[in-house]
């Protein structure tokens, strides 16, 4: 529907390495608060996750001749971040390293003694993400934080859409027992199921 | 009524995710099912604490380094193109589905459900394909019409459009006649898209590219 520029996304600079045209360039600066956000709760660190921004500029630099033109480069981006992340956790795992701690730097996590009204912040619901598994983590992360559809996940991540929705599902679960538990609503009909 | 609703059909819910027959199960059944209800407005406020939680997030400046990795890697052969396309100003912005709120009028929708009623996890994943494929069909839909409206259509004269599939509904109608800087001619349009009592106003120029062609400029949705 709309016009695109002619040309592709890259062009060989001297020495062959792919090099950005301007408008693919301006975009992706444009996407660095939204990379650096997603990398951040990918990684649970400010540090880690600006780490990670930086492998996937350079990941993607050298090989956006794989990105087509006219698909959603955001898209493109917070697939390529994901990827890193998990060769990173395997890395880990291989070295026998534990979970990397967490830092979400401001984030406090309330527990105990906290009012019913202090569990409703935005601390506590960051906390309590930050403890989900990946696989779920990072399609909240693109559902309610990024915006993208189910369908638009399932295409960056290559899912099949009904493993977006059903770990969307446990997620966006998990996080409402976690801030209503004990407020004398509704149980979690997934839990009770047995599921 | 016995059992509860599934909790995974409502997240897709509220979501906006499910197709038009899966929508007004779920709304016959918050009609008569306080639990679900209130099951639905924690979802939907959680949903709100998840964006608000993470939208500021990280709270530094972006680092010099990650900018330094983008500006030098651009070929420095081409001339700059200052081309702000609609594509990369819709970027940053969020792409929810339009209309996302589907507060349809409850008091008129039938009720029909079996006691003991429980749509699976596999039905809602259905329910969801099903939304995808319609969401692209009432897409088109709307593109037809605004073509249409845009080439055929005096100003002040509208085409009205409905997706049956979905229960989208709408009309277009141009308001103004422009040639631009370039000398194309294009128009200012309104459109009204609604599903049940639900309505939303958008207003857009397009500009004609050839015969039949018109490529939308500049969308704004109207606060309703």
């Amino acid at each position: 529907m709309f016009s695109r520029p002619q040309g592709g996304a890259a062009k060989s600079g001297r020495g062959g390495r792919p090099i950005l045209d301007e408008t693919v360039a301006s975009e992706m600066v444009a996407l660095l608060p939204r990379l650096r956000r997603f990398a951040y709760a990918l990684t649970q660190s400010v540090d880690r996750g600006d780490d990670l921004a930086q492998a996937t500029l350079e990941r993607a630099i050298t090989h956006v001749d794989q990105w087509q033109r006219g698909t959603r480069l955001d898209s493109w981006l917070f697939a390529i971040a994901r990827n890193l992340n998990l060769n990173n956790i395997r890395a880990r795992r291989v070295r026998g390293e534990d979970r990397a701690p967490v830092d979400l730097d401001d984030h406090v996590a309330i527990d105990g003694e906290g009012a019913a009204e202090a569990r409703l912040t935005y601390a506590s619901v960051a906390a309590f993400v930050s403890q989900l598994p990946e696989e779920q983590r990072s399609v909240l992360m693109l559902n309610s934080v990024e915006g993208l559809s189910y369908k638009e996940i399932s295409e960056a991540l290559g899912l099949p859409i009904g493993t977006v929705t059903s770990r969307l599902s446990r997620a966006r679960s998990a996080v409402r027992a976690h801030l209503f538990r004990g407020s004398g609503q509704m149980k979690t009909p997934a839990m009770e199921a047995g599921r | 009524m016995s059992g509860q609703i599934d909790e995974g059909l409502l997240v897709a819910y509220v979501d906006g995710e499910l197709d038009a027959e899966a929508t007004r199960t779920v709304e016959a059944r918050l009609a008569v099912d306080p639990d679900a209800r209130q099951c639905v407005r924690e979802l939907r406020e959680s949903a709100a604490l998840l964006l608000g939680a993470f939208r500021d997030k990280p709270a530094t400046p972006v680092p010099d380094r990650l900018i330094a990795i983008i500006n030098g890697a651009v070929s420095t052969q081409r001339a700059p193109q200052r081309l702000v396309s609609h594509r990369g100003l819709a970027a940053g912005t969020s792409r929810r589905r339009v209309p996302t709120a589907l507060a349809a009028s409850l008091a008129t929708l039938a009720i029909g459900l079996s006691s003991g009623y429980f749509i699976s996890e596999m039905r809602v994943e259905q329910a969801v394909e099903r939304g995808q494929a319609s969401r692209i069909e009432d897409r088109k839909t709307i593109e037809a019409a605004v073509t249409e409206a845009l080439e055929k259509r005096l100003s002040g004269a509208s085409i009205e459009w409905a997706s049956p599939a979905s229960g989208l509904r709408g009309a277009v109608t141009p308001t103004r006649t422009f040639r631009d800087a370039g000398g194309q001619w294009c128009r200012e349009y309104e459109e009204v898209i609604r599903y049940g009592d639900d309505v939303e106003h958008r207003r857009g120029i397009a500009c004609r590219t050839g015969e039949g062609e018109w490529k939308t400029r500049l969308q704004i949705e109207d606060e309703s």
